[in-house]
C-alpha cells in the first residue's frame, strides 16, 4: 500500500484539526463548568424533549408537504393547546386541592384527620386488642404531626420550585424548537469533526442511543400519563358511585401517575395516598373496609391496563432494574435533589443504563473493546 | 427525441444542482429521483475524506451502509492476513460499495481502503429509515432502486453458477 510521509503528516494534521473540533469546546466547557453546567442541563433537558417529540414532528413532515418548519409550529401549537387545555380544566381543581391539603396537614385540622384515621383503624381491630392498637397508634402519631407539617411543605416548596422553573422551562422549550427543526442538520455538523476511524461507530452509537432513549422516555411518559389519568378517572368514578368523598383526588391520581415512573414502588404509591385520604377524611357512611379494596382494586386495574395494552406497545426499550439498584438509585436522587430527585431518579438513571448498554455494544462491536 | 428547448430546461436544472447531487443523481440507488428528492438526501449525507492507506470500514465490523466515491480510489481488500492482503476489487469515481449494508446489518465481508486521496459520500441505514418516515415515497424510490441492484446481481450470480455447473459436467458453455 502506497503510503508517503507528507500524506501521512497531513493526516495527522486533518485528525488534528477535527478532533480539536471536538476537544477545544470540551475543555471551554470544563474549564467553565460552573457557569456552564446549569445551561447545559438545560441542553440535556431539551435533547431529551426532543428525543420524545421528534418522531410526531417527523410524522407531521410528511403530511405537511415536507415542511419541517410547519411539522414543528404545529408539534408546538398542539403542546400550548393540549396544556392551555389542561390547565384551564384541571388547573382551578388542582390549585384549590393543592392548598385545601397543605393547610389541612397543618394546626388543628390534622389533629382532626390524625384521630379520624385513628378511629377508622381501631375499627378494624378486634375489641380485645383495642387497647394496645391505640397505644401503638399514639406512639406513631407522636411523630407524623411533624412528618406532615414537613411534607406539606416539601410539596409547598416543590409548587414554589415549579413556579421559579417557568423561565428555565421556557429556554427548554426554545432550544427543543431549534433541536427539533436542525437536530439533522446538527448531527452532521458533529460527524464531520469525527475522525475517519471513529466515524461508523459514532455514526452507530448516535443512532442505536437516540431510538433507545427516545423510545424509553416516551414509553415512561406514555404510562404515566395513562396511569395519572386513568386513577384520576377512577377516584372520581368510585367516590361518585361509592358515595364517598376522597378529597384532592386529582392530586393523588397524578401522583400515582409520577410514582409509575419508580419501578415496583410507583404502583403502590397511589393506593396508599388514597387510603391514607379516604381514612383522614370524616365520611358520611362511616369507613368501609369494602372501599378501601375497591381503590386497591382500582389502581391495580390500572396498573393491568398499562402492564398489557399500553407500555408493551409503546416501550421499545427493556430496562430491566434489580430491586436494591431501585431503591439505591432513589437514595440517591434524594441525597442530590430531594423528593423531585426521587422521582426522576429511575428515569434518568434508565436514560443512563441504556446509552452505557449501546457504548459497551459498539466498543465490542467495533473491537475498540 | 427531445427539442432543444426541453435540452435547456433540463440542462438548467442539472446545472443547479450541486457537485454532491449530481454525483447521487448517477448512482443507481439513486436513479428517478427528482431535484428537490436529490436536494433532500444531500441534506442528510455524510461527506469524507480519505488519506491514501486509510481504512473506510474493517472487514468484521457492522454493516452500516454505503459509500460512493465522489473522486480517488477505494480497494475492497482481504486483510485478515495482513502478510497476504488479497484485492477484490478496485473502485474508481462513480462507483459505490457496501450498498448491501443498507438492508441489513450484517458484518462487513471485506475491507475497503482508499487508494488514494479519496472524497467520498456516505449513505447509511439511519438515514435511510429517517428518509421512509418522512418521504415514503422517496423512501420506496430508493428501496426500488436498491432492489433492481441486488436482482441484477443475483441474476449475474445465478448465470456464473450456471456456467459454473456446466464447465464442470463437460458441457459447452
Amino acid at each position: 500500500m502506497p503510503d508517503s510521509p507528507a500524506p501521512s503528516a497531513r493526516k495527522l494534521m486533518q485528525t488534528f484539526m477535527r478532533s480539536s473540533q471536538i476537544i477545544l469546546p470540551l475543555a471551554a466547557i470544563l474549564l467553565l463548568w460552573n457557569y456552564v453546567a446549569p445551561i447545559l442541563l438545560l441542553l440535556v433537558l431539551a435533547l431529551l424533549v426532543n428525543s420524545i417529540l421528534s418522531p410526531l414532528a417527523d410524522w407531521l413532515e410528511t403530511r405537511l408537504w415536507g415542511n419541517r418548519l410547519l411539522a414543528v409550529l404545529a408539534v408546538y401549537l398542539g403542546m400550548i393547546l393540549i396544556i392551555v387545555g389542561l390547565v384551564s380544566m384541571a388547573g382551578p381543581i388542582l390549585v384549590r386541592q393543592v392548598t385545601a391539603m397543605t393547610s389541612a396537614f397543618q394546626g388543628q385540622n390534622l389533629t382532626e384527620m390524625i384521630e379520624n384515621l385513628k378511629q377508622s383503624i381501631l375499627g378494624f381491630v378486634p375489641p380485645d386488642m383495642v387497647g394496645v392498637a391505640e397505644q401503638r397508634f399514639e406512639a406513631m402519631m407522636e411523630k407524623l404531626p411533624g412528618f406532615l407539617a414537613n411534607l406539606a411543605d416539601d410539596l409547598a416548596a416543590i409548587v414554589f420550585k415549579v413556579a421559579g422553573l417557568v423561565g428555565k422551562l421556557v429556554l427548554v422549550l426554545v432550544f427543543t424548537f431549534i433541536l427539533m427543526l436542525e437536530s439533522r442538520n446538527f448531527k452532521v455538523q458533529f460527524l464531520r469533526a469525527v475522525p475517519n476511524t471513529y466515524f461508523e461507530l459514532t455514526l452507530n452509537l448516535l443512532d442505536k442511543i437516540n431510538a433507545q432513549v427516545s423510545g424509553y422516555l416516551r414509553g415512561q411518559a406514555a404510562a404515566a400519563a395513562t396511569v395519572g389519568v386513568l386513577s384520576t378517572i377512577g377516584l372520581f368514578i368510585i367516590s361518585l358511585a361509592m358515595n364517598v368523598t376522597i378529597p384532592y383526588f386529582v392530586i393523588v391520581g397524578m401522583l400515582a401517575g409520577f410514582a409509575n415512573l419508580i419501578p415496583f414502588i410507583g404502583p403502590f404509591v397511589g393506593i396508599v395516598f388514597a387510603w391514607i385520604v379516604y381514612l383522614m377524611t370524616p365520611q358520611a357512611a362511616g369507613i368501609s373496609a369494602v372501599v378501601l379494596i375497591v381503590l386497591a382494586a382500582m389502581f391495580l386495574l390500572v396498573q393491568m391496563i398499562d402492564n398489557f395494552f399500553v407500555s408493551p406497545k409503546i416501550m421499545s426499550a427493556s430496562v430491566g432494574m434489580h430491586p436494591l439498584v431501585v431503591i439505591v438509585v432513589i437514595m440517591i436522587g434524594n441525597a442530590l435533589m430531594g423528593p423531585l430527585g426521587m422521582l426522576f431518579a429511575v428515569p434518568a438513571f434508565g436514560v443512563i443504563k441504556v446509552t452505557v448498554e449501546e457504548v459497551r455494544w459498539g466498543l465490542k462491536a467495533y473491537r475498540i473493546l | 427525441m427531445r427539442s432543444a428547448i426541453w435540452e435547456n430546461i433540463f440542462r438548467r436544472q442539472d446545472e443547479k444542482l450541486s457537485e454532491t447531487a449530481l454525483a447521487l443523481s448517477h448512482v443507481p440507488v439513486f436513479n428517478g429521483l427528482s431535484r428537490k428528492e436529490l436536494r433532500e438526501v444531500e441534506n442528510i449525507i455524510h461527506q469524507r475524506e480519505y488519506q491514501i492507506g486509510e481504512t473506510i470500514f474493517q472487514q468484521g465490523d457492522p454493516g452500516l451502509g454505503m459509500y460512493i466515491i465522489i473522486h480517488g480510489q477505494v480497494q475492497i481488500v482481504n486483510n485478515q492476513d495482513p502478510d497476504n492482503l488479497i484485492v477484490y476489487s478496485e473502485l474508481n469515481d462513480g462507483d459505490f460499495f457496501g450498498d448491501m449494508a443498507l438492508v441489513d446489518d450484517a458484518d462487513r465481508s471485506a475491507t475497503a481502503m482508499a487508494h488514494a486521496e479519496t472524497r467520498l459520500i456516505a449513505f447509511f441505514r439511519p438515514e435511510l429509515k429517517d428518509i421512509l418516515s418522512r418521504f415514503p415515497s422517496l423512501g420506496n424510490k430508493i428501496l426500488m432502486n436498491l432492489a433492481k441492484v441486488i436482482a441484477q446481481r443475483l441474476r449475474k450470480t445465478n448465470d456464473l453458477l450456471i456456467q459454473a455447473q456446466q464447465q464442470d459436467s463437460g458441457e459447452p458453455s
